[in-house]
């Protein structure tokens, strides 16, 4: 066998990692070819993001053996990843906001003359890497004041000026638009004649037929199959990353709602634009409906749901809360209105984690609400508290644990239970099974349509497809911040298509 | 399932630490200088520490928030020559010492407007403002002292009380500055304005998702430390009969260091107002327990600077094993 032109560049037989009682990787064997584009697909919670993050040796996984560019390791460090020539692009920028292109090129890596920065060695680097990149920027010119595609462009050459032999990249167009997008993918394209092997992980199917060579689809941790881009195409594709769903053990719907009856709408949105990520987006709920708003990473369907909150300024368009139309939008103003949002970052913006379940639960009626009183009373928020932990069977020793303490799922309905009890009319679920597992997700859906149930509209984001199908009286595909169509009745694959389209 | 029961296990309240450290350290001093646990003198510790620890027990709304206030020594300050300079042009002393709260407000108020408005923490504005307070202090004083009258303040029954001049068995401002312990207590752990505070300290961005107004209790509580501030200072005018130039410049350390000594975090979210009075005692026993026991009364800042390292220490300490358990 010629080991020069078939050698394997990446080779791992039965990889497992569980974080708690949910498997990400589920005993793994996969080989990739050398100089070649690979693409990755899947769900989230695939496996994908935890097999990246073990080949860049930031996750030690439990079992399994892993070859990488021919070498064998037990154990696999970031200093292993780095020595054989890993990089590794992250979807989130890793970028210094606050200092300048060429310092963000060479962290940490910076080279000297002496003690002293050596800059025009530095540039003299970097300079055809970002031009073959199509990015031309000034070296000096702080990176935060970039726009977004340029700063994921620089996030780009950063990792290129190592030349590195197993390049990895995580969405990397969520940021770019058309015309970017085409030049990263030329430029994808011509790697592996240069030597580097490419691990292209995207969402967007079309992207990976167009540069991928190779395209591996993982299900639940599961490797479905790994074939060449040529024997393949697109329904196959999503076939694979579908599967034969279990939909029926997420609960399934009870009753559809008419959406075009006459009661007036619990929310009426027209040309919506927060003048950044949303750009166009009309949409309405009835009360009792469960709307749904699917859309890839960076379509402006993460965005839709703070903008229609208040959370972020609105910048035109007109959105009517029960036939009211309001003028402005902002937390206060949604919580006197009736507006609960139930955001997608529950630790970051959702909970005080240090605080007790009772405090997290009073969060919304005793410290937002109009109504509340001037007193608050300790024992009067933990009656409340406890009366909701029993209506939503929140699991806790008692109400005065740390919420931080408790599972995810648990959380999400400490969230959602803060605020139904202000009795909202209007639910905005941004992403609410994110981190929950399997079990608590059920549960979530089943109080999703109880709320439903009680009259009160909800607008549903997921970034997973099999949710908005099966939970969901109508979807919104949202494109590029613009609302194309309203769909109701689809099936996985033909939303997939949808988004991708 | 056990069922819960409303009284599970004797709690200690939060604050059983640090007022054990306290008879511990009072037990210390006393055990090597009798004459320091005689009632007259511990009640003039006390009364000589009650502004800094009603100082105390206000900033701890602002580390609750998860902010802190260092222009508070200024405010208390030129509020007092608010109060001092009304006294000597003629305007009633009552009103006076409306004046000089008032003063204390809008100082305060200022501090909020302009950290709410500017986006910028509290500290970096603070730092501005106490330079300018002092500033403004020291040129409407012509850098002197501000000595009212003593007749006028004489005349006023407050004064005259606060001053020692009105027998009461313990120090009238003593009283007058538990008593605001009490309406402190209360307002940061009944009231809705006390909850907000929490509330934002806890998690900024949640409580502003929340509906929490944000800006606005921002402002509230940085008002109310400059209210307090100005009546710490109209204190000051009564106990001291005088103001001069550098009143209030050694106030930060000890203030600070009471509210967390006695078991606020600096972190926000959390705060015990009795926790902060306990604090004041704590470091007024160290002032004055190293003059009882000989020591150059220089080593007191080193020793409440140790004790408040000591103090943070163990309150991390807590804090991490708390985590690792969870």
């Amino acid at each position: 066998m010629n080991s020069q032109t078939t050698h394997k560049v990446i080779s791992v037989r039965g990889l497992a990692k569980r974080y708690g009682g949910v498997k990400a990787l589920n005993g793994l064997d996969l080989d990739l070819d050398a100089n070649k584009v690979h693409a990755i697909v899947g769900e989230n919670g695939a496996g994908k993001s935890t097999f990246m993050k073990i080949l860049s040796g930031g996750v030690t996984p439990d079992d399994g053996s892993i070859e990488v560019l021919g070498e064998k390791f037990s154990s696999f460090s970031v200093q292993s990843a780095s020595k054989l020539g890993i990089g590794i692009m992250y979807q989130e920028l890793r970028l210094f906001q606050h200092r300048d292109v060429l310092t963000n090129l060479f962290p940490d890596r910076e080279m000297r003359i002496g003690p002293f920065i050596a800059r025009k060695k530095m540039a003299e680097i970097a300079i055809p890497v970002l031009k073959s990149i199509g990015l031309d920027v000034d070296l000096n010119q702080i990176v935060g004041e970039l726009a977004l595609s340029d700063q994921q462009l620089i996030e780009l050459a950063r990792v290129l000026i190592e030349k590195p032999r197993l390049l990895i990249l995580d969405e990397p167009t969520s940021a770019l638009n058309g015309r970017e997008s085409e030049r990263l993918l030329d430029l994808v394209r011509l790697l592996p004649k240069q030597g580097t092997t490419v691990l292209y992980v995207s969402h967007r199917l079309d992207e990976v037929f167009a540069v991928s060579q190779h395209i591996t689809v993982l299900r639940n941790g599961s490797l479905v199959f790994s074939k060449p881009t040529s024997e393949l195409d697109i329904p196959t594709v999503i076939a694979g990353i579908v599967g034969e769903k279990s939909v029926e053990s997420i609960a399934k719907k009870t009753g559809s709602v008419d959406s075009n009856s006459k009661a007036e709408k619990v929310l009426e949105v027209k040309n919506l634009s927060n003048g950044r990520q949303v750009v166009d987006v009309s949409l309405n709920v009835a009360p009792g409906e469960i709307v749904g708003v699917a859309g890839l990473i960076g379509s402006g369907a993460d965005e839709l749901l703070e903008t229609l909150f208040g959370a972020r300024q609105k910048i035109s368009g007109s959105v009517k809360f029960k036939g009211v139309k309001m003028q402005t939008l902002s937390p206060q103003n949604s919580v006197r209105d009736g507006v609960a949002l139930i955001p997608a970052d529950r630790k970051r913006v959702g909970l005080m984690m240090d605080r007790t379940v009772s405090d997290n639960l009073s969060q919304v009626s005793a410290g937002g609400y109009k109504r509340g009183t001037f007193f608050v009373s300790k024992s009067g928020i933990a009656i409340t508290a406890e009366r909701l932990v029993k209506k939503f069977a929140i699991k806790t020793e008692n109400v005065q644990v740390r919420v931080g303490n408790l599972s995810g799922g648990n959380q999400q309905k400490v969230v959602i239970g803060k605020w139904l009890e202000i009795a909202p009319g209007l639910v905005l679920l941004d992403d609410p099974t994110r981190g929950v597992d399997i079990g608590a997700k059920v549960e979530l859906f089943r109080l999703v349509r109880e709320i439903a149930a009680e009259g009160k509209g909800i607008l549903f984001r997921s970034t997973e497809i099999s949710e908005l199908t099966s939970l969901c009286d109508r979807i919104v595909v949202v494109k590029d911040g613009v609302s194309t169509r309203e769909v109701s009745g689809v099936d996985d694959a033909e939303l997939i298509k949808l988004i991708n389209e | 399932m056990s069922k819960k029961t409303k009284s599970k296990r004797f709690k200690f309240p939060e604050e059983t630490s640090v007022i054990f450290a306290l008879i511990l350290l009072v037990g210390i001093v006393g055990s090597m200088r009798p004459t320091f646990l005689k009632p007259e003198n511990l009640l003039n510790l006390a009364a000589s520490y009650s502004i800094s620890a009603l100082l105390a027990g206000c900033i701890v709304y602002l580390l609750s928030m998860g902010e802190i206030d260092l222009s508070f020594g200024w405010i208390l300050n030129l509020s007092a020559v608010v109060a001092g300079l009304a006294m000597i042009a003629g305007i009633p002393v009552w009103i006076s010492i409306l004046l000089g709260i008032v003063a204390g407000g809008i100082m305060g108020a200022i501090n909020g407007a302009l950290a709410v408005v500017m986006r910028l923490p509290l500290i970096i504005v603070t730092l501005g403002t106490a330079s300018i307070f002092q500033g403004i202090s020291l040129i409407s004083n012509k850098s002197g002292s501000v000595v009212p009258t003593d007749e006028k303040l004489r005349a006023n029954i407050f004064f005259r009380a606060l001053g020692g001049e009105i027998d009461t068995p313990i120090p009238f401002i003593l009283i007058f500055v538990v008593f605001s312990f009490f309406v402190l207590h209360f307002t940061l752990h009944k009231t809705r304005f006390g909850y907000r505070v929490l509330a934002i300290g806890s998690n900024p961005e949640a409580a502003r998702l929340a509906g929490i107004p944000t800006k606005r209790i921002k402002i509230l509580a940085c008002t109310l430390m400059g209210v307090v501030s100005g009546i710490g200072g109209v204190l000051f005018l009564g106990f001291r009969g005088a103001v001069d130039p550098s009143t209030g410049a050694n106030l930060l350390l000890p203030v600070v260091a009471a509210a967390i000594i006695g078991g606020t975090p600096l972190s926000g979210g959390a705060g015990t107002v009795w926790g902060s009075l306990v604090g004041a005692l704590i470091v007024g026993v160290i002032g004055v327990g190293i003059v009882f026991l000989g020591i150059d009364a220089v080593w007191s800042t080193l020793v409440t600077g140790l004790v408040i390292i000591f103090a943070i220490g163990v309150d991390q300490i807590v804090r991490v094993r708390k985590n690792r358990i969870s």
